[in-house]
């Protein structure tokens, strides 16, 4: 027995410095990247492009499903952005709310004889809209069939070479298309995707669709999810990028070549992690046909969206995207370590698998074995509380670096919401952590109880700066499977 | 490993509470540097304002004041602003304050990338002609961003020995470079089109011409729009190589003559979608009746974006309506699609004319009878 747990505790000792070193090289690819990003952004004319010619235009994809309370807003944030061409097209998913008439009566949609000829199969379209207003926004209704199905509709209908893929409930920064369409302008040939970086929207004032003051969200279970936002998108994902290894493109702001998408049937119906999914298809779709190819992240692409203000939603979003990890890791189990899918399937995925899918599976490991270790008195309890330590401050100084490398954005810089990032650092190892832990062991032997999308409050992107109205209504999405 | 771990955890805590000093200093300077440089904005923005008004230049203004990016920003935000009189007063206030002087020896390589960057983006803005070799100079800098704005800066002066020089440069870069370099070749305006002619058709003569700089000087030529280029044009659209006939059928619909005409006409029946697809949108900027039966045939093309692009030009073209009208009936469906499309989006389906998807809110249907066409009142 002793044995058997000296062996665990060493794999896990070793899992947690390859986590750390593998954190530690994404945060120095990262800072790389990011100012490499900062000085094209200042230096490289990209505002020059919005006069030329040479970029191309976009139809951003909206799925909506009983997002009466945010889509008007939301909608209107993404025609105000500064793109010389582009179309909304929002695709109502058989709402059981006011989303279709709210869209109809706001926005003036006239029902038109659009003809379309579907590349990629959905459930029936029962009609389609488009606007009286200057911004092309058309919007089409159909019957129930998911987000994934909804975002297939919504390629349907879009005529533009390249698809934005975004949710209802997000507001979009008015220069996050350019920022993120240069990457195509500068290799037109070789961008197949580029994604956005993802903020929560929790605690800022909106105002006509725009962002006027970002701040720290006012509940604690909000902030440490915007710490989870600032590590992976701030201090991992343009490392990922910089060696074409970006797993996925975030389902809040993925843009994609139509075309590709088309190409490898559109997104996967019923997956909870179709974005992840999608993203590791056009790999292999492009792999296989052995043509150049790159997947970017546009760190100053920015996306704010809401985040889960309760634990009930949350827990449901964990675990739903921990089995969508779980699929996709089974989906794709050819790619790992396989030398012919290049550095997505040498470095991104084998990553994803070991410190993604694996980590609660260790973590919970490390957790159980040091009461064993205790009960069978294998365990110095000095040394268990200086590895606890180590623990602790390696997570700690990891997530300070991300906040280091978010420092580029220059958000949250009054004192009080700098020392409560700093104080996010430390608390968010004091019981999140460990519950997220949980919630992903529940998604890998939870069974059938855990195959719902869930529920998601929504109140809607004006009003998250303010606290919730009393009473905040309810709304249940529940995303059914097809 | 025990005899270890202390001096790891010491080392660790003392990293973490070393960053989490060095984070909070950082965010407070931030906050100090970005207070400052508001109170200095408005600071200089009154200043500036009064003496462009009172046409006086202090002579004991702060030395602070010339190295000041926030008061070259300033100057550069009047510079664009204002034209004329007070145009010319900017230029000399920069000059009286040696502001190109002092920019100048801080673009030397031995300062750091960020500060030689922040330079060259303001001496561009704000230097006259007699910084134009100083400018020629930095076209051979290593620095990719200081020859992309040492361009803009010469184009800015007008200095048209420069212009084989930018498009010399243009072969040799990244193709955003190279967009952004051909770019600064748009203010020059149509004195550069003979020079970018005559270095096209040189190019296009050499065993190994540049694919990328060829393509984006037609283009250029295009946004300059001068009849002079439509001869090379027309030779570039007849070329082998595919980008540069889809760069030059976009640039002929902006030129515009009866011989831009009959070249797009032909491109019409190019192989090539992406040239007809261009060729078909170049038409429209004609706004010619005469090309609509050819604009037409090109509503039942193999490839989606063609059809789209013809329904759009017979959508802007004088009598262009009544050809989709026409298409509505046509017995090739995706014609017929296109045609539908195009009236639906600009609001002139003929009234009796169902909607194909509307079936279950028949309501709705009223809403979609078009507007009136909108006719000039008669004076």
């Amino acid at each position: 027995m002793r044995t058997a747990i000296n062996v665990i505790s060493i794999a896990v000792l070793i899992y947690f410095v390859a986590t750390q070193l593998h954190m530690l090289a994404l945060a120095i690819l990262s800072a790389r990247a990011l100012y490499k990003q900062r000085m094209f952004e200042r230096f490289g004319r990209v505002q020059d492009m919005l006069g030329s010619d040479l970029s191309p235009p976009v139809s951003i994809v909206v799925p909506a499903y009983n997002e009466s309370v945010g889509i008007v807003e939301s909608i209107r944030s993404m025609a105000m952005v500064t793109y010389p061409k582009f179309e909304i097209v929002v695709v109502n998913d058989g709402s059981k709310d006011d989303t279709l008439d709210k869209m109809i009566e706001h926005f003036k949609m006239l029902a038109v004889p659009m003809p379309f000829r579907p590349s990629i199969k959905t459930a029936e379209v029962r009609q389609v809209y488009h606007t009286k207003v200057p911004v092309s926004i058309t919007l089409v209704d159909k019957a129930n069939g998911g987000r994934a199905d909804a975002l297939n509709a919504g390629i349907n209908v879009a005529r533009y070479p390249y698809v934005m893929l975004t949710d209802a409930d997000v507001l979009i920064d008015g220069d996050a298309l350019v920022n993120s369409m240069r990457y195509v302008a500068e290799d037109r040939t070789r961008t197949v995707g580029v994604g956005g970086n993802v903020r929560p929207l929790n605690g800022c004032t909106v105002r006509h669709g725009h962002i006027v003051d970002a701040k720290v969200p006012t509940g604690w279970l909000e902030r440490l999810q915007m710490l989870e936002y600032i590590r992976s998108f701030v201090g991992a994902r343009p490392g990922w990028s910089s060696i074409n290894s970006l797993v996925f493109l975030s389902g809040a702001f993925g843009i994609y070549l139509r075309q590709a998408v088309v190409d490898v049937g559109g997104l996967t119906s019923g997956h909870m992690g179709e974005d992840m999914d999608l993203s590791m298809r056009i790999h292999r779709h492009y792999r296989r046909l052995k043509k150049p190819y790159r997947m970017v992240y546009a760190p100053s692409a920015v996306v704010w969206t809401e985040v889960p203000s309760t634990r009930t939603v949350l827990r449901r979003q964990r675990i739903r995207w921990h089995r969508g990890l779980m699929r996709a890791i089974w989906d794709f189990r050819s790619s790992l370590f396989n030398p012919r899918h290049g550095p997505i399937g040498m470095f991104g995925w084998p990553a994803m698998f070991f410190f993604e899918f694996l980590a609660p599976i260790i973590e919970f490991l490390g957790y159980l074995v040091v009461p064993v270790s205790f009960l069978f008195g294998g365990i110095n309890p000095y040394l268990a509380l200086l590895l606890l330590m180590i623990a602790f401050l390696a997570g700690a100084f990891t997530s300070l670096l991300a906040l280091f490398l978010d420092e580029r954005f220059g958000y949250f810089n009054k004192p009080l919401e700098a020392l409560t990032l700093l104080s996010l650092v430390f608390v968010e190892n004091m019981g999140l952590r460990q519950q997220t832990v949980w919630w992903r062991i529940r998604a890998i032997f939870g069974g059938n109880s855990t195959k719902q999308w869930g529920d998601m409050e929504r109140r809607g992107v004006a009003n998250l700066g303010a606290k919730p109205a009393q009473p905040v209504t309810p709304i249940k999405p529940v995303q059914p499977e097809t | 490993m025990s005899g270890t771990l202390p001096w790891v955890t010491v080392v660790l805590a003392a990293s973490t509470v070393i960053a989490a000093l060095s984070l909070l200093s950082i965010k407070m300077a931030h906050r100090i540097i970005l207070n400052s440089r508001g109170v200095r904005t408005a600071h200089y923005v009154a200043a500036v304002a009064e003496m462009i008004g009172r046409r006086y230049i202090p002579t004991d203004t702060p030395k602070g004041w010339r190295t000041d990016p926030v008061f070259h920003d300033i100057l550069i935000d009047y510079r664009r602003l204002v034209e004329g009189e007070d145009g010319r007063f900017i230029d000399r206030m920069v000059e009286e304050f040696g502001i190109v002087d002092a920019l100048i020896p801080r673009i030397r390589r031995i300062f750091p990338q960020t500060s030689r960057l922040q330079a060259v983006s303001t001496l561009v803005e704000l230097a006259d002609h007699s910084a134009a070799p100083f400018l020629r100079s930095l076209l051979d800098d290593r620095n990719d961003y200081v020859q992309t704005h040492a361009a803009h800066g010469l184009a800015r002066i007008h200095d048209l020995t420069a212009v084989p020089l930018i498009l010399d440069l243009s072969t040799r870069v990244r193709p955003w470079e190279a967009a952004r370099l051909t770019d600064s070749l748009i203010a020059f305006g149509t004195d550069a089109v003979p020079l970018i002619n005559e270095w096209v058709a040189d190019e296009m003569a050499s065993p190994r011409p540049s694919m990328e700089a060829v393509t984006q000087s037609a283009r250029v030529l295009g946004f300059i729009g001068d009849i002079s280029a439509e001869p090379l044009l027309i030779r570039l659209l007849s070329s082998p190589n595919l980008e540069w006939r889809v760069a030059a059928a976009s640039a002929l619909g902006r030129v515009g003559t009866d011989e831009a005409r009959t070249a797009l006409l032909t491109a019409l029946a190019d192989n090539a979608w992406e040239v007809r697809a261009r060729a078909v949108r170049a038409l429209a900027t004609l706004a010619d009746e005469t090309v609509g039966p050819a604009v037409v045939a090109l509503l039942s093309d193999t490839e989606w974006w063609v059809r789209q692009n013809a329904a759009e030009t017979l959508g802007e073209i004088p009598g262009g309506v009544a050809h989709l009208l026409e298409a509505l009936d046509s017995p090739d469906k995706f014609a017929a699609d296109s045609a539908l499309n195009q009236l639906a989006e600009m609001r002139k389906l003929p009234p009796g004319r169902l909607p194909v998807l509307v079936r279950e809110r028949p309501h709705e249907v009223a809403i979609i009878i078009p507007e009136p066409v909108e006719t000039r009142p008669s004076s």
